[in-house]
């Protein structure tokens, strides 16, 4: 089922593109543990006959000898089973109406499987038989190769892709995080299919994979079909060797500017070192970036910068709290002739935030918008499917769906102030500028 | 498999596809109310529809309803100033709005608990927006900026409008959403005073409210705050969608600062209810949706000569619209070749009809993606305003029992009838 994405883009214009906060609401999911030391976390619900079953890999390019395995042996799971050809596989999901996608990203890969309840044995069978059995053919390989290298030279030609793998690579440097999960298209003549057998191999083990299953199956069916063949895995995962990254010293700003034919605006990237997911200040600065950036049109920066000057339609602020730091950084697109002015207004705010904080209004709101809006996070079955394994991978708590109320609550308008001053490096920050060469 | 054999598989099919649980309700005013019920998740979502869009549009004037979209956001009587999303953030809730060339939605997403918010306000705009000259000026800027950001700096998308605007000389579905830079400009304020005058009231609007609601309770809450506004003094006579005939194919080359060339194909369709939309929204499943479709095969897995290729159809739409085939290509030097492939691919289907392999696996898709739809209580309410907007949302089981009884022989004899030079452009992304 292919979306099709080139029509929305025709046919519909946006006003503003959204946030990426959403919310919980009754969600009472057991865990169940096998003794292949598998997880299941398992949610019964029949309001749709419909079944998502995710699986989440501790695998990620944190783990990878060379660029782009982690996200090429994911990818080729589907190309080939002991049993099944490439084309069968895709026949079959096509003609079944199911869906199998792959996600890396840079901590984990999953894996989630959408049916009918219709298709669901087949589609279990499928499904399991391309986790247990793949064996990756020499000519898939290639073939996915091709396409990857062609697609990420494509990438390479949208400013925003530009702006944000200069910044990340040199906020990074060579550690993981500083490299699309896709891979750089000049590293890929270097895989070879023991790379991938080898990756395979070595990870994905069933004692650290943690399994959901969402929608219509019972706790028959859950025996019978699920659990039976997660039992077909066997094995231990390779220990993990993996690093935090070391961030350089810098003492002045870094900018760094990139020229390109045929544009009329400049793709502005500014940032910065972030923090992890465990950090103790995540929800401080969850709720600081809501009203710096991520908040949509009513972030001050939107507000600014869009609202009153008419300076951009888009602008926003992100960080990502990986299992170890991550980045945080403020885009924004503009005419080129206005890229100065708008980078002096950034700094502005970000210094405006450090040195008096936010409002008890804006704080309040923000908390009400947090609080209020994250049941959304769970408002389908496919999205509570690919978030229960997240909880238990970056040990959130299995009580952490009622807690969060409580964690965004207790943060007050002192830690903001104080994550503000400890995050935006207005002194160093790193700047990525794409803009028109003439 | 016959009709009686496809009719009972149908049958079989969408046992809980029912749509006893929605109701409707139409106004004293004509706004009509449609109200879903679906308790799964604590969560609902407030639309307002507005059946006008760009295909609306004065001569001069693309654009307009997208700017007033913009505007929208920029205060009402009892709510003036820019405060809007301000307000249903603080409650919680997420809200946009989006057009498109048929039709104008505002959306919030909240907590049940939450709707009165959405009623005050989307009842206000609707009797009561401010148009202040600041504002005005802002936004024209700003969607500017949203045109060069979405099309002028994105050579994707200008290849696919270039298309359309070439594939139609005379209909309104050639001018983009957007707008045309000179006329996005010469807009006034008084344009879009008359616009919003015009087309945003209660007897040209529906509401759907869907989620964990309570139907009668929601409704008197609308009624109260919705009845009062006046009907429209005049909705604008329709306009009369008229494309004359096309003489040959038509062919735009576009070279631009890219890295994979694109092959672009459109071929002028139907809309559904003409029985003819849905023959070619199996025959889309079958060419290019998925990775075991014919051109999908042929062009990336057996030749490789493409990264992706995908075909859609729109059959949802107010007036015929585009069947659309997109091949992205490895190497300027295999462009033509893939065109000779994707050609030769929609000749086979019309000299040899589709197996029924081919016809069951697209109804098979059909059915799964009703059924994932429903996954999401906002997605449910889009398909049912979607049916709406073309005439009446109860049409939508006479869609799917019309895909459903869909033949193999539909399918070729629609390929015919439409895959021929007087329907095609081709467009061409090169490179520099």
């Amino acid at each position: 089922m292919k979306k099709k994405f080139f029509l929305l883009l025709s046919f519909a214009i946006f006003f503003l593109i959204n946030y990426s906060i959403a919310g919980a609401g009754n969600m009472e999911y057991k865990t169940l543990c096998l003794k292949n030391g598998a997880k299941i976390k398992y949610l019964y619900r029949d309001s749709i006959p419909i079944v998502y079953v995710s699986v989440l890999i501790p695998a990620s390019p944190l783990d990878e000898p060379k660029s782009s395995i982690a996200y090429l042996t994911a990818r080729l799971l589907s190309h080939g089973t002991k049993t099944r050809n490439a084309r069968e596989i895709e026949d079959e999901i096509d003609f079944l109406a199911i869906s199998i996608e792959e996600k890396v990203t840079h901590d984990y890969t999953m894996l989630t499987l959408s049916t009918t309840k219709r298709h669901l044995k087949e589609s279990i069978d499928l499904f399991f038989d391309i986790i247990t059995n793949p064996v990756f053919p020499e000519d898939e390989m290639e073939k996915e190769i091709s396409i990857l290298e062609k697609s990420l030279k494509q990438m390479e030609e949208d400013p925003s892709f530009i702006a944000q793998k200069k910044f990340l690579n040199k906020l990074f440097g060579k550690h993981p995080y500083g490299r699309p999960v896709e891979g750089e298209p000049e590293n890929l003549k270097e895989i070879s299919r023991n790379d991938i057998v080898s990756f395979y191999k070595s990870f994905y083990k069933p004692d650290k994979m943690i399994f959901s299953v969402v929608g219509d199956i019972n706790e028959k069916e859950l025996k019978e079909l699920i659990e039976t063949s997660i039992y077909k895995l066997q094995g231990i995962q390779k220990e993990r060797k993996i690093s935090a990254p070391l961030f350089a010293i810098r003492n002045e700003p870094v900018k760094l500017s990139v020229k390109k034919d045929d544009l009329t605006q400049s793709t502005i990237v500014f940032g910065f070192e972030g923090i992890s997911r465990k950090d103790p200040d995540f929800y401080s600065l969850s709720l600081m970036n809501y009203i710096l950036g991520g908040g949509g049109l009513t972030s001050r920066l939107a507000r600014h910068i869009r609202e009153e000057k008419g300076l951009a339609y888009s602008i926003y602020s992100t960080f990502s709290p990986n299992l170890f730091p991550g980045d945080f950084y403020i885009e924004v697109k503009t005419k080129a002739e206005n890229t100065q002015q708008v980078l002096e207004m950034i700094i502005e705010e970000l210094k405006k935030m450090k040195e008096n904080g936010v409002t008890d209004e804006e704080l309040k709101e923000a908390k009400q918008f947090l609080i209020g809006s994250f049941p959304m996070r769970f408002d389908t079955m496919k999205k509570i499917s690919e978030f229960l394994p997240l909880i238990d991978y970056y040990e959130l708590g299995d009580n952490y769906i009622t807690k969060y109320p409580e964690y965004i609550e207790k943060v007050t308008k002192e830690d903001i102030k104080r994550v503000a001053q400890k995050y935006l490096n207005t002194d160093s920050y790193i700047l990525v500028v794409v803009s028109p060469a003439h | 498999m016959n009709l009686l054999v496809i009719i009972l598989l149908f049958i079989l099919i969408f046992p809980s596809m029912g749509y006893s649980e929605i109701k409707e309700e139409k106004l004293k005013n004509g706004l009509k109310l449609i109200l879903i019920e679906d308790h799964s998740t604590p969560v609902s979502t407030f639309q307002v529809w507005y059946k006008v869009g760009a295909i609306d549009e004065p001569e001069g004037k693309s654009g307009i309803s997208h700017l007033l979209e913009h505007l929208m956001f920029r205060g009402s009587k009892n709510y003036p100033g820019n405060v809007f999303s301000r307000i249903i953030q603080s409650q919680g809730g997420i809200d946009n709005a989006f057009t498109t060339k048929d039709y104008t939605v505002y959306f919030q997403k909240l907590s049940p608990a939450k709707l009165q918010t959405s009623i005050d306000l989307e009842s206000d705009r609707m009797a009561n927006l401010i148009l202040l000259p600041e504002d005005f000026e802002l936004e024209k800027k700003i969607v500017l900026e949203e045109k060069r950001q979405r099309y002028d700096d994105d050579p994707e998308s200008l290849i696919i409008e270039e298309v359309i605007s070439t594939a139609f000389k005379n209909h309104p579905y050639r001018k983009p959403v957007i707008g045309w830079t000179e006329e996005i400009k010469s807009i006034t304020l008084e344009d879009l005073k008359n616009y919003y005058n015009s087309y945003y009231c209660p007897d040209n609007a529906f509401i759907i409210v869907a989620g964990d609601i309570k139907a009668d309770e929601i409704k008197e809450k609308i009624k109260e705050k919705f009845e009062s506004i006046s009907s429209c003094k005049t909705i604008p006579p329709r306009k009369l969608l008229y494309e004359p005939k096309q003489y040959g194919e038509k062919r735009i080359i576009l070279k631009r600062q890219t890295h994979l060339p694109m092959l672009v194909l459109v071929f002028k369709v139907p809309a559904y209810p003409d029985k003819d939309s849905l023959s070619l929204e199996v025959l889309s499943t079958i060419l290019g949706e998925g990775k075991s479709s014919r051109l999908y095969r042929k062009l990336v897995i057996e030749k490789s000569l493409a990264i992706d290729v995908s075909t859609s159809n729109s059959p949802l739409s107010r007036d015929g619209f585009l069947f659309f085939i997109v091949a992205t290509v490895k190497n300027l030097e295999k462009i033509d070749e893939v065109e000779k492939i994707i050609r030769q691919e929609i000749e086979n289907i019309k000299t040899e009809p589709p197996s029924e392999k081919e016809v069951e696996k697209a109804k098979n898709q059909v059915e799964a993606s009703f059924l994932f739809n429903q996954d999401s209580v906002f997605g449910r309410a889009m398909v049912i305003g979607r049916f709406e907007i073309i005439g009446n949302w109860k049409m939508i089981d006479k869609y799917k029992n019309d895909i459903m009884s869909v033949t193999a022989k539909d399918v070729q004899e629609n390929a015919k009838k439409y895959f021929n030079s007087e329907n095609l452009t081709v467009g061409v992304l090169i490179p520099k």
